[in-house]
Parts: C-alpha cells; structure tokens; sequence
C-alpha cells in the first residue's frame, strides 16, 4: 500500500522533551503512545505525523523510574499519558494541565489493565484419525500431501520413518486407516494403500543413500526374518549395531514369503526390497539355519537375541477323521506352491472350511492350480466373516461360491482318492467373550458334501520350540513386558506374531520397531524417538473444492485373464490419478 | 465585608443526556448560562477489548474487533486485516480491494446518516430526523443483501482478503438502490444549506481555529471543518490509490461547517461506490483471497479512515498464532482535547450541538481514564 | 421549513413506511445469517467447529456423543456451516426468537 513512509529513532528519556519542542515547531500531529511492558522496563513508543512521513519515536524506561511526559509542549497527549499511567502503574512527570487550563490531577487507584486473566479459548489440535488407527503410526496425512505436491522421494522417506517395506505393505496391509478415514461415512475413503505402492514402485527398489550410525561394537542376532524381524534388523542395523538374521527358509520373508500369494505379492519384489533394506543396513542374513537353543547364540557372541518366529502352524478342526490325506491346510498349500514352485494335483472340486482373508486365498489358489469347482464353507453369516470385503467380493468376481452357516462335524473316506465332510447347519446364538455370535447346531440337519480336496483354513497357532527355555502364556505366545518387549530371560526380546498370536503385518512391523529402540537402550544407546504429528501450519481445503471428489480405484486385470495365471492382480496408478486421488484429502490434521 | 468570590454552577451533563449517543461525563462549570470550564471523565464503556485480543488466536481477533463499534465496525476489521497483512507480506486480489472499498463507504454513509439525524434531532427538528433515518433503511437493506446482517456484518473481512462476493444480479440491484439513495439524500440539501433555523442554531457555536486544531491533534471532520486538508484515504489503501481522492475542506471551523463537510461527504461516498460497482461489473470473476503461509511476527501499524476520523492499529506478534500486544486509537479520544477547548465560553444551551458536532463515539473509545475532581 | 415542503407533500400522498409488526412481519432477505441447527445423523464428532467458533459456543463431547450449542453466545457468523465437511450445519435465514430462559440446546446423537 503506497502512503507516507516510516521513519524511526531511539531517544534517551531525558531528552524526549528537547525533541517534542522540535516537532513541535515543525508542526507536526501527535498522534498516540503505545507502552509495552517488556519484563524489565517499559518501552513508549510516540507517534507522531509530519508532512512527509510519520514519526516513530522510542524511548526505555525502567520499572520504578518515571518517564518524561510531553504535556507541556503538546497538552492534548494528556489523555493517552493518562490511559498509560492507569494501566502501567508508570508515573510521568510534569504530566500537565488539561486544555482547559484547569490543573488536572489524576487518581491514585491501582492499574486496571491488568494481565489478561481469563479463558483462552481452545486452540487445541487433534491428531487425523488415520494416524491413530495405524498400529505403527505412519504419518499419512504428510505423505499424502506430499504425493499431492508431486513430491514423490520425500513421501517415500515419510513412509521409511516407521515402515521399511512399503513396497510389500502397499498391496497387502488390511489398511484399518482407510476404515478410520473421515471420508469413509460416505462411502468413499481416499486409497491409502494404493497410494504407499504407488510411491514405492516410482521410487524404486534399488538400495539408497541412508546415514548410518559409527559401529557400536555390539552384535544382534534375530530369528525369523518375518515382518518383525526385517524391520528390528533394519532400524538396529541404522542404529549402528552388527546384525544377523536367521532364517530357517531359504529366502527371507517369514509369512510374507510362505503365507501369502503370488498374486497379490510377487515374491521377486519382496525379496528385492528386504535385500535393499539389508544392504542399507549391513546386516547379513544366514537362510537354512533352524536355531533350536539360544545359550549357543549367547556363547557365539551375540550381545541381544530378538526372537520373531512367528505363528506357522495351522489350528485343528477338532473333528473326527481330520487326518485324511486329502485333507491339508491352507499354510501348506502355500508353502508348496510358493517355497517350492510346485502345482499340487487339487481335483476338481475344492471345499475350503474357514472365513478369513487365508481361505478366501486358499479358493482363489484353488481356481488358479485347476479346480473347476471351489466352495467356501463358514460357520456363520457373511456379515461375520473377518475377511475384508474387497477380498470376498474379488473371490466372488472369481466364481467361487459361499455357503453360510455351515460347520463341519466329521470327515470320512469316499473312496477313489475323494473325500466325504459331513456338515451340520447352524444359527446365531448368543455373543461370546469377543462380541460375536455364537453358532449352534441345529440338530438333524446333518448333510453330507464329496469333494477332491479339503482345505482347512481357520487359523494359525503358535508354536515356539521348548529349548529357548522363554516363558509363555496360555495360548503358546511368548510372555514380554509390554513396555520394552523383553522376555522372562534378559537380554532376550520377541516380537511379532509369536507374542501377538496371529495378526496383521503392520503391527507386526510396529513391535519390531518398538523391539528396536529398546534393545538399543538395552545396548547403552539412545533409542529411536517416537513418531508424532508435528504442529506445522496446514491450511483445511474448503468443502466447495473437495467434497465432489469421487474415488479413483486403482485398476485391476480383467476377471478373465486373472484366474489362469499367478500374475498380480491389482495394477499401479498413474501419476495424475495418484496426485487426484492424494488431494482428495481433507487434512485432518489442519493447524492454522 | 461581602466576599468578593465568584459563586459558579456546577452542571452534570451526562453520563445519560437525551442528545448523547453513549454515556460520557462532562462536568460543566458555568457562570450564569456561559460555560467557563469543563472536565470530562468518561469510561463507562471499557469492554477489556485490547485484554481479550490477546487471549484469543489471531484469526478469531477479526470478529472480537469488529465489535469495537458498531457502526464502523467493517473499519475496525478492516485496519486490523491491514495490519496482519503487514506482517505476512501478502498480497491481496484486485476484487478484494474494490470490495472493501465498496464496504468501507457504505458504512461511512450510513454513519454520516445517523449522525445527521441525531445532530437534527438533537436540535429538537424531528421530523429530519425521521428522514435522514429512512434513507438509512435502504444502506441497511443493501448490508444486508450483500453481507449478510443489517449493522454488523461480520465475516466480511478475514486475513488476506474478503469473504463474499458480489456479482450477477446483485450488481444490478445495488445499482439502483444507490442511485435512487443519491436522488433522495440530494433532496435534503436545501434544508441543510438555506433553513434560517438550522443556521441559526449552528452558524459560529463552536469556533475551532486552525492552529488551535492542528496544536491539538484534532481529526476527521473536525479537523476539516477547519481548514486543514488531512485525510488518511490520501494515502492509497485499498483501492483508494486510483480514485485519485479530495477529501471536503470548509474554512469556518464552526459546527456549521462541520455539518457540511459530513453531508458533502455522504454524497461522495455514494459516488465513489457507484464507481466501485461499476469497475466490478466490467471486472471478470476472480479470486477474492488469499492464503496466508505462516503466523504473524513482528510489530507494525496501520491507519484506516473512519467516518470520525483516523484509526490507528497497533500489533505486535511473535510468531505463535497469539498475539502479544494490541492498542486501538480511535479519533474520538484524538478529537476530545478540540472539544475541551471549544466549550469554554459557549451557551448552556449550545452544550448538546457542540458536544454531537465532533460526533462522539465513545464505544469506540473504550479506554478507561479515570480522571479525579478537578479545578479548585 | 418551506424548504422541506416537497418532501412533505410527498410523504403526505405515500403511504406509511414502518411495518406494522405483529400484522405484517418483515421478511429476512436472501443470506441473511440467522439460526443455526446440527442434522447429527451426518455428523461424526471431529470438534472442528469447536476449535473455529469465535465466541466458543459450541462444545462437542466424542465419548458421550452430544453436541452443546448456545444460541445466547453465537454471533451468527456461519463459520462452522462453511467449515463443517460432512455438512451437517443447516444455515437458515431465520433469526433465533428471543425467548424466557438462557438455555443451552443440546443435540444427540444414537
């Protein structure tokens, strides 16, 4: 804005008058005094306005001294002197008569400007809702924003602050920050998931340039380079410690590996992105090693064990004749065909047992080895299934067909290499301790079902060998303090699905984490901090601009060429539907 | 021996007068009829605003401010978006800048509208007050068409530009009210100009010479009315720079002369808003703000024209969303030291028309002085 | 006087200009800001029309699920129907009749 210019200057208090009669005579406009009270002293700043500029004029006066008022010469600033002495306590000398000539003397009450006592109305900042439900707290909103901005490495280096294998993440994490998005009451939560893989694809999965800490000297052995134990290495390895993971498969992985299918995770991109992550770390990895006693460890030198074994062992029907050989379960199936490339022979006609995301994998692998005809039998409805409904409607897309209300009661020999499962109809009871509800038989509804092969998949258990000598709970999972993850033993940790029973790979990935920091404070190092949102100035985007958004899925093959083949159903973004889809977020983390 | 003491009345006039807007005290010490002295003390309306600026962030301050005044409040939030402008360095759209100026006269109008009527009614001709009151119902209704309320509008101002636009039909029905406004308010002038009686009453009550007027910092139209040419609108803010503007000077230094250069004034407002209106319609549709990219840090000022004249703003942040110090200067403190000199010697009966004629609005001033019993 | 004749004549021949109140009653105009009413059904307990009122009237309690609004503390400044993002602030031309009692208006949601 164009307008007179400022002009400034500091004058000593006693020579404020000398300068008012200057001013004076040059006729200028007084105009006001600000006081500010900066601790020690008071600062008055004089304004005054002249022809060509307005005047700042500033002077310090101690507390307890007594400022030189300007009265005599300009007698209208007695008001503004007046208000200051009433609200400072700052006493002026020759505060003079008013304008009228009658001599004014001012009361001797107490200031009335006093501190601002009151309630400050609430600037309070709550933290996004996607960033509270992700178990190892990635901060989504900053990466979204950043793949909104274009600014691709730096989301991929928000991601790594917490995560090291979005890559993997990105297209198998169940994603409870997108049931916790705000925009999911309307039915249209922003692709989180979609987007990590996106960003890990563009960046690449080659090793990159990463500050590692000087070598502390101490050496870290962890077993299992599941989820857990990839990311305990990784953060460890940063940290400036010796690591070498265990493995007792030939490649790493753990779950990821044997646990999951090609054609929701090519195994060439989960082993190149573990391997990046080792390099960057330094840790050497030892596969075909099963370590059945940790004193051996110990004695080898290690300073720290950290087991992460996991949960690999199927849960039992409990039902007669479960030892059919044409009965298997799902983990095995996986291992054959991921471990050792193999096709099993599967028949025709596949029953699956089970309702999660494993038999959903289970029928869809059943489809791709041959089988022409594949059901799903589950014990209650489908609104009770724990598996995500994008799983069950692409197993659906597929031509499996469901059975509800269903539970197996015995399985017999059908002769000619087949298999006969007698199954029993059930109804909704009351709850259970976990909320849902019970079934219960219906008696005399027993019916019989013939089939090639029956896989069983409803649940994995935990297993831990007894020569780690570790003490355990009721269900088999390693007991730890919750706090640092050690266990009965010192010097020992665990973490992931071995002390979590069987869970997702996000919080599996959150313990390792967690695993990290306090085995390095264990070690006599510092930790690693814990993320948190930081209060940066975010501005909410109006309704008007994003409200009319609508979802962009990411593109998948068509159903036809998905069923014949193990290739990777869900197909990347491109750039601009990324960038689209990034800023259609509402910034629930706004601080302005 | 009879003493030789001058015996004087000592008159209360206030803090609740027919004629005052607002509560303020003016003691008068008279001899018969003439006035010989005056002391004021005036206070009864502090709301603790500067206080309360600094409890709250600095964004909510625009509507904490506004309340200040209620007739000038779109000044009030005005001055301090300039100021948080200052400090951010932003710069605002071009349909901002006419919106604001568009704004900022229709407040001036309808306060100048009000203070005619009051000052008539205040001389006892009523029924001018009546009309110069209904020719502020339509500026009302026109606040209300485009802001949204009748006297405070409110979210018109926010930090980096305004918050409605004008545009389509609107333009149209703005057009019309203001040109009819103009028709009926010019109706009025041979009242001001020519009736014996209103002369009477005004013509050389309330002398202010010149240089006793720039001696004591008088402004706005009291410091117009007396000849000296100081308008902070000179200055260019807004879009005040490309009006190329005169402010309306009248030598007598009277209150004559201050009722003329308040009604001269209000015609030009209008003008200036019909020019406002029609720059906007050849205008195309823009954007009307802008984002701020970090909180305010540092100390500045900032001057705006109020209907009573020049309101000052001073702020000082440090960087967090409070801030640390706010001091408001209203011109009705800066035309109090004029009104203390004018009175002496002046009627009893001329005390209303020479206290209304520097238009005393003391909400705005809110400060409390507490000034003790003066004189002997 | 003689000089406001023609207005006089004319205010004669016109009719009267105030709205006889409780016979006629004066239309709000178009966005004119009045009362304020929270649809909960679309609502999901974010508190950000909390953290933007100016005059704090609105308190929104996550756990308990109910919104408190005191219509005495608003300004009618419509910010928290621009900012709400599921829109469930309805803003209507309507001003809140005076009433007997300052009472907080308390919305639930099941």
């Amino acid at each position: 804005m164009t307008g007179k210019k400022f002009s400034y200057e500091e004058v000593k208090k006693a020579s404020m008058i000398a300068k008012a009669r200057e001013l004076y005579h040059s006729n200028a406009r007084f105009m006001t005094l600000v006081c500010n009270d900066r601790g020690d002293h008071f600062e008055l700043i004089y304004y005054f306005e002249r022809e060509s500029d307005i005047l700042e004029i500033r002077t310090k006066v101690r507390k307890g001294e007594v400022a030189q008022s300007v009265t005599p010469i300009y007698s209208c600033a007695f008001l503004a002197e007046n208000e200051v002495k009433d609200g400072f306590g700052l006493n002026f000398m020759d505060l003079a008569a008013d304008a009228g000539g009658v001599l004014l003397r001012t009361s001797e009450t107490e200031t009335l400007l006093k501190p601002a006592t009151g309630v400050r109305p609430p600037l309070f900042w709550t933290p996004a809702r996607c960033y509270l439900e992700c178990p190892a707290r990635t901060n989504v909103p900053r990466y979204l924003r950043e793949i909104a901005e274009g600014k691709f490495e730096q989301a991929y280096e928000t991601i790594l602050e917490v995560n090291p294998l979005p890559a993997v993440l990105g297209r198998i994490c169940l994603a409870p920050c997108e049931t916790a998005c705000r925009r999911a009451k309307n039915g249209e939560p922003i692709s989180i998931r979609a987007l990590k893989r996106f960003v890990a694809d563009r960046v690449g999965l080659k090793p990159r340039k990463v500050h590692r800490n000087p070598l502390t000297g101490k050496k870290v052995a962890i077993i299992g380079a599941g989820p857990a134990g990839v990311t305990a290495a990784y953060y460890l390895g940063l940290l400036g410690h010796s690591v070498v993971v265990f493995d007792k498969l030939p490649k790493p992985g753990g779950m990821l590996f044997v646990g999951i299918p090609k054609y929701r995770l090519p195994k060439d991109i989960l082993f190149a992105e573990i391997e990046a992550r080792f390099k960057e770390a330094g840790v050497e990895f030892r596969p075909n090693n099963w370590i059945g006693d940790l004193d051996e460890l110990f004695a080898q030198g290690f300073d720290a064990i950290f087991v992460a074994t996991g949960a690999h062992e199927g849960a039992k029907l409990r039902v007669e004749g479960e030892e059919h050989p044409r009965v298997i379960d799902v983990l095995d199936l996986l291992r054959e065909v991921n471990l050792y490339d193999r096709k099993p022979e599967l028949g025709e006609r596949v029953l699956v047992i089970g309702g999660g995301n494993s038999a959903m994998d289970a029928a869809r692998v059943s489809l791709r080895l041959g089988a022409k005809e594949v059901w799903i039998y589950y014990r209650r409805t489908r609104n009770e299934m724990p598996a995500s409904p994008s799983e069950v409607e692409a197993a659906e897309a597929e031509g499996i067909k469901f059975n509800f209300l269903a539970a197996p009661n015995r399985i017999m020999d059908g002769g000619k290499g087949k298999v006969k499962v007698g199954f029993i109809k059930t109804k909704l009871g009351k709850p259970d301790a976990a909320g849902r509800a019970r079934p219960e038989p219906i008696l005399g509804s027993e019916f019989i079902v013939e089939a090639d092969t029956v896989i069983k998949a409803i649940g994995q258990v935990v297993t831990v060998p007894d020569g780690f000598k570790l003490e355990r709970d009721d269900k088999g999972r390693i007991k730890v303090d919750p706090e640092t993850l050690q266990t009965s033993r010192p010097g020992i940790f665990a973490g992931g699905d071995v002390v979590l029973g069987p869970s997702s790979a996000i919080e599996s990935i959150a313990t390792g984490r967690k695993a990290a920091s306090s085995i390095d404070l264990f070690l006599g190092g510092g930790g690693l901090p814990e993320p948190k949102l930081e209060l940066e100035f975010i501005w909410r985007p109006s309704p008007d601009d994003v409200i009319n958004m609508k979802r962009i899925n990411s593109p998948e093959l068509p159903v036809e060429r998905r069923v014949s083949t193990f290739d990777e159903v869900e197909q990347p973004y491109s750039v601009e539907d990324a960038v689209r889809e990034a800023s259609r977020c509402w910034k629930c983390d706004w601080y302005e | 021996m009879s003493s030789s003491e001058k015996k004087y009345t000592i008159l209360p006039f206030g803090p609740q007068h027919p004629v005052l807007p607002e509560p303020i005290q003016l003691t008068l010490k008279c001899d018969e009829e003439k006035v010989v002295d005056v002391n004021v003390n005036f206070g009864y309306v502090h709301r603790g605003i500067e206080r309360a600026g600094e409890l709250n962030d600095y964004k909510r301050n625009v509507y904490l401010v506004s309340r200040v005044c209620g007739i000038c409040n779109f000044m009030h939030s005005l001055c301090y978006c300039m100021a948080i402008e200052k400090l951010m360095d932003l710069r605002i759209p071009e349909r901002a800048n006419y919106l604001r100026v568009f704004w900022a006269e229709l407040n001036r109008v309808e306060s100048h509208l009000l203070w005619l009527g009051l000052f008539a009614d205040a001389m006892g001709f009523e029924s001018l007050f009546m009309q110069f009151w209904r020719e502020r119902e339509f500026i009302m209704d026109l606040q209300e068409k485009t802001g949204g309320n009748r006297i405070i509008t409110g979210t018109n101002n926010i930090i980096g530009g305004v918050n409605r636009d004008i545009n389509g039909e609107l333009v149209d029905d703005v057009e019309r009210t203001l040109t009819k406004l103009r028709g009926r308010v010019k109706a009025l002038e041979p009242v001001i100009t020519k009736d014996p009686t209103f002369k009477k009453r005004t013509v050389g009550k309330g002398y202010l010479p010149r240089d006793l007027a720039v001696k004591l910092g008088a402004v706005g139209p009291t410091a117009r009315g007396s000849g000296i040419r100081t308008d902070v609108r000179m200055e260019g803010y807004a879009a005040y720079g490309e009006l190329e503007f005169e402010p309306v000077v009248e030598k007598d230094g009277d209150s004559y002369a201050r009722v003329l250069v308040r009604f001269y004034e209000t015609l030009q407002s209008i003008d200036i808003m019909l020019r406002m209106i029609n720059t906007l319609r050849k205008m195309e549709n823009g954007p009307i703000f802008v984002k701020p990219k970090e909180w305010p840090d540092g100390e500045t000022i900032s001057r705006v024209e109020q209907p009573r004249g020049e309101l000052f703003y001073y702020v000082k942040a440090n960087g967090t969303p409070y801030l640390e110090r706010l001091k408001i200067k209203t011109p009705t403190l800066s035309n109090l030291p004029p009104l203390l000199a004018m009175l002496p010697g002046s009627e009893l009966a001329d005390v209303p028309v020479i206290v209304l004629s520097i238009d005393p609005c003391i909400a705005c001033a809110e400060r409390y002085v507490k000034i003790g019993k003066g004189g002997e | 006087m003689p000089f406001m004749l023609p207005i006089i004549i004319k205010n004669l021949l016109s009719k009267p200009f105030t709205v006889k109140y409780p016979f006629e009653k004066r239309e709000p105009l178009p966005k004119h800001k009045g009362q304020i009413e929270f649809d909960m059904s679309k609502c999901d307990l974010c508190q950000d029309c909390e953290r933007l009122c100016p005059s704090v009237a609105i308190k929104v309690y996550p756990n308990a699920k109910v919104i408190e609004y005191d219509p005495f503390k608003c300004i009618y400044c419509h910010l928290c129907v621009q900012i709400c993002m599921q829109i469930a602030i309805k803003g209507y031309t309507v001003y809140t009749p005076p009433s007997y009692v300052k009472e907080v208006k308390i919305f639930k949601q099941e």
